[in-house]
C-alpha cells in the first residue's frame, strides 16, 4: 500500500523537479533578452514621438503624479522627461484610453512650448478595418501643433476651430477614444508645465 | 496503431489522412482564435509542432518508469514545461508574434492535440517514431492553420502574410477577420473535407463523422 | 460594486469566452447536442472556474509572486487546476452526492477545458484583485453556460433539417455557431466607464 502511493509520489515529484531546473535554466538564457528588448523599445518609441532628445527621465506613474498634487486624468499611465544635453526639452505621456475592443495605449509627445510634437499608438485592439483605421499619419497629424485651449473635440465634418479633430469614417469611436486619451495628456504636461496644482 | 508503423507513415499520417485539425477535429481552440492572419497562423504552428514533438519523445523516453496512477499529471507537466520554453524563447526573440498570440501561447498546453498524441502514440512507441509522429502531426496542424488563416486573411483584410493583394480595388469583408469568420471558414472547409473524403468513409462505416465530432471530449475523457 | 458589474458585462457578453475568445470550443461543441447535458457541463464549468481563479491567484499572488517565479505560472496553474479537479470530484462524492450525480461525469472533462487555465491566466494579465478574480471566473462561468444554452436549443432544432450530405455533423454546427457569434460581435462596442 505504502509502496503504491510513495513510488509515483517520488517519480512525479523527480520528473516536476526536473522539468523546473530545466526552466530555470532557459529563464536565465531569455530574463535578459526580454527586460534588454523592452528597455530599447520604449526608448525608441520614446524619442519617436519626441525627437531631438538624447535621454528620458524614470517613468512617474499616475498614482506619483496624484501624490505630488496633480490632477491627471483616468487614462493617464506614466510621465516621462525628455533630457537633451541636461536640459528639458518636454514631456512624453504614456496614455491608455478605452477603444471599441480594448484599451488603445499611446504615447504623446509635448515639448516644453505646449506643443503636440508626435503621437504614437503603442498598441490596440480595435476592429480591423474599421476602428484601426484610426492608426494611421493622417489620422494622428491632426493633433500635432499647439495645444488649443479647450483640447481636442471629434467633429463629423470638416474641422472648423482649433481643437477639432475630423474623425474617421466607421471608427468614431476610436476616434474619440484617442481624442480623448490625448486631450488628457495635454491637459496634464500644460498644469505641470504652468506648475498649477 | 497496430503492429510496427513505418516512418514515413508515420509522418504523413498526421499530415493527411489524420489531419488533427481538419479530420479528427481537435485544438479547434487555436485553429479559430489566431487564424485571422496567415503569418500569427504559421507562427501557432510551428510552437505547436515544437511542444507536439519535445512532450512526444520526452513521454516516449520515460514511458517505462512512468506509473499509471500518475501518467496524466506527469505528461501535463512535460507539456506544460516545453510551452513554457516556447513561450519565454518567444518573448525574447519574436516579441510581435509573442504580442499577437497573447495567451493562446501558454495555452497550447491545454491543446487535446498533443496530450492526445502523448495517450495514444508516444507511450506506445520509441522516441524516434514518436518525434516522426509529432512532426507529422505538427505540420498537419500548421497545415490546417495555415490554409484557413490565408483564406481568413485574403477576403477578410484584403492582404495575405502582410503583403497588400487587393489594394483599394475591393472593400474586404471584414467579418472574416471577426470571431464568426472563423466558424464559418472551419465549418465550410471541415465540409470540403468530407465532400472529397466520402468516398473511404462510405466503405467505412457511416457512423465515423459523428465520432469524429466527438473526438474533442473524448480525449479529454482520458484524463 | 459598479466595477464588479463591468466584470459581469464584460465576461458574459463584451469577452464571450466561447464567441469572441474561442475559449472553451471543444465542451461547446461537443456537449451541446442536448440542453440538459449543456446544463449539467456549465454547472461543472462555473463552479470550477469560480474555484479555480481563487485559487490559481492566491498561488501566484503568495507563491509565484514573492519567490520571483512567474515564469512557472503556466506549469503551477495547470498542476492546480488538475489537482482542484480532482478534489473536488471526490469532496462533491462524499459530501453531496446529488450535485456529484448531476455534475459528476462532466468534471474530468474540465482539466483541460481553455477556458479555465485561460481566465486564470487573463486575471494575472488583467491585474485583477482577488475579488475581482474571483467574480471574472464566476462571470466567465456564467458567459459560458449561456452560450452552451443557447447553442444547444439551436441543435436540437438542427437535428429535424435537410443538410447537404458534406454539412452535417460538425460543419452545420460551426456555421450556426458562426451566426450565433455574429449577435455577440455586436456587443464589442459596449464601453463601460
Amino acid at each position: 500500500m505504502l509502496k503504491e502511493i510513495v513510488k509515483p509520489a517520488v517519480i512525479l515529484f523527480l520528473i516536476c523537479a526536473i522539468i523546473t531546473g530545466t526552466l530555470a535554466v532557459v529563464n536565465g538564457i531569455t530574463k535578459p533578452v526580454i527586460e534588454e528588448r523592452e528597455r530599447t523599445e520604449l526608448q525608441e518609441s520614446l524619442s519617436s514621438v519626441l525627437p531631438g532628445t538624447d535621454e528620458f527621465g524614470a517613468a512617474v506613474n499616475r498614482d506619483e503624479l496624484v501624490s505630488a498634487g496633480y490632477h491627471p486624468g483616468e487614462r493617464i499611465r506614466n510621465l516621462y522627461k525628455g533630457i537633451n544635453r541636461g536640459d528639458l526639452v518636454g514631456y512624453v505621456v504614456e496614455v491608455a484610453s478605452r477603444g471599441y475592443g480594448g484599451d488603445i495605449s499611446m504615447l504623446v509627445g509635448i515639448d516644453n512650448d505646449l506643443t503636440v510634437v508626435g503621437v504614437k499608438i503603442l498598441s490596440h485592439s480595435e476592429t480591423p478595418g474599421l476602428g484601426s483605421k484610426a492608426d494611421n499619419d493622417e489620422y494622428l497629424k491632426q493633433y500635432l501643433g499647439e495645444i488649443p485651449e479647450a483640447l481636442y473635440h471629434v467633429v463629423k465634418k470638416a474641422p472648423a476651430k482649433d481643437g477639432d479633430i475630423e474623425a474617421i469614417t466607421s471608427a468614431t469611436v476610436t476616434s474619440r477614444a484617442i481624442a480623448n486619451g490625448i486631450s488628457e495628456a495635454a491637459s496634464l504636461v500644460r498644469d505641470y508645465i504652468r506648475g498649477e496644482k | 496503431m497496430a503492429g510496427k508503423p513505418k516512418a514515413l507513415t508515420v509522418l504523413f499520417n498526421g499530415l493527411l489522412k489524420e489531419n488533427p485539425t481538419l479530420v479528427l477535429l481537435l485544438g479547434m481552440c487555436p485553429s479559430l482564435a489566431v487564424t485571422t492572419m496567415a503569418q500569427n497562423a504559421i507562427g501557432m504552428g510551428i510552437a505547436a509542432t515544437f511542444v507536439l514533438m519535445g512532450s512526444n519523445v520526452v513521454v516516449s523516453l520515460i514511458r517505462k518508469i512512468v506509473p499509471d496512477k500518475v501518467r496524466i499529471p506527469i505528461f501535463v507537466t512535460v507539456i506544460a514545461g516545453f510551452v513554457t520554453i516556447v513561450e519565454m524563447v518567444m518573448k525574447a526573440y519574436f516579441p510581435d508574434l509573442d504580442k499577437a498570440l497573447g495567451i493562446y501561447i501558454p495555452l497550447i498546453v491545454v491543446n487535446c492535440i498533443i496530450l492526445a498524441r502523448a495517450e495514444m502514440f508516444a507511450c506506445k512507441n520509441g522516441p524516434l517514431l514518436s518525434a516522426l509522429d509529432g512532426l507529422g502531426m505538427g505540420l498537419g496542424f500548421t497545415a490546417a492553420l495555415f490554409v484557413i488563416g490565408s483564406i481568413r486573411e485574403i477576403i477578410g483584410a484584403g492582404t495575405w502574410m502582410g503583403i497588400t493583394l487587393t489594394a483599394d480595388l475591393i472593400d474586404p469583408a471584414t467579418i472574416l477577420i471577426l470571431p464568426p469568420g472563423g466558424f464559418m471558414v472551419m465549418g465550410c472547409l471541415i465540409a470540403l473535407v468530407n465532400k472529397l473524403t466520402k468516398k473511404k468513409r462510405d466503405q467505412k462505416t457511416a457512423e465515423e463523422p459523428e465520432k469524429c465530432a466527438m473526438g474533442c471530449p473524448g480525449c479529454e475523457k482520458a484524463s | 460594486m459598479k466595477e464588479l458589474f463591468a466584470i459581469l458585462l464584460l465576461a458574459m457578453f463584451i469577452e464571450n469566452f466561447v464567441l469572441s475568445k474561442f475559449l472553451g470550443i471543444c465542451p461547446f461543441l461537443g456537449v451541446s447536442q442536448k440542453t440538459s447535458t449543456a446544463l449539467g457541463m456549465s454547472g461543472a464549468v462555473v463552479f470550477v472556474n469560480t474555484l479555480a481563479s481563487a485559487v490559481t491567484w492566491l498561488v501566484n499572488e503568495f507563491l509565484l509572486k514573492p519567490y520571483d517565479l512567474e515564469y512557472l505560472q503556466t506549469i503551477a496553474f495547470i498542476l492546480v487546476i488538475a489537482a482542484l479537479v480532482q478534489f473536488v470530484e471526490i469532496v462533491l462524492k462524499k459530501l453531496l452526492p446529488p450535485l456529484y450525480k448531476a455534475l459528476g461525469i462532466y468534471l474530468p472533462l474540465i482539466t483541460t477545458n481553455c477556458a479555465v487555465l485561460g481566465s486564470a491566466l487573463l486575471n494575472v494579465q488583467r491585474n485583477y484583485t482577488f475579488l475581482q478574480a474571483v467574480f471574472f471566473g464566476f462571470s466567465a462561468g456564467l458567459g459560458f453556460t449561456m452560450a452552451l444554452i443557447l447553442f444547444s436549443g439551436i441543435r436540437e432544432r438542427l437535428e429535424t433539417c435537410d443538410i447537404p450530405e458534406a454539412f452535417k455533423g460538425m460543419p452545420i454546427t460551426l456555421i450556426a455557431a458562426s451566426l450565433v457569434s455574429v449577435a455577440f460581435v455586436g456587443f464589442a462596442g459596449l464601453v463601460i466607464q
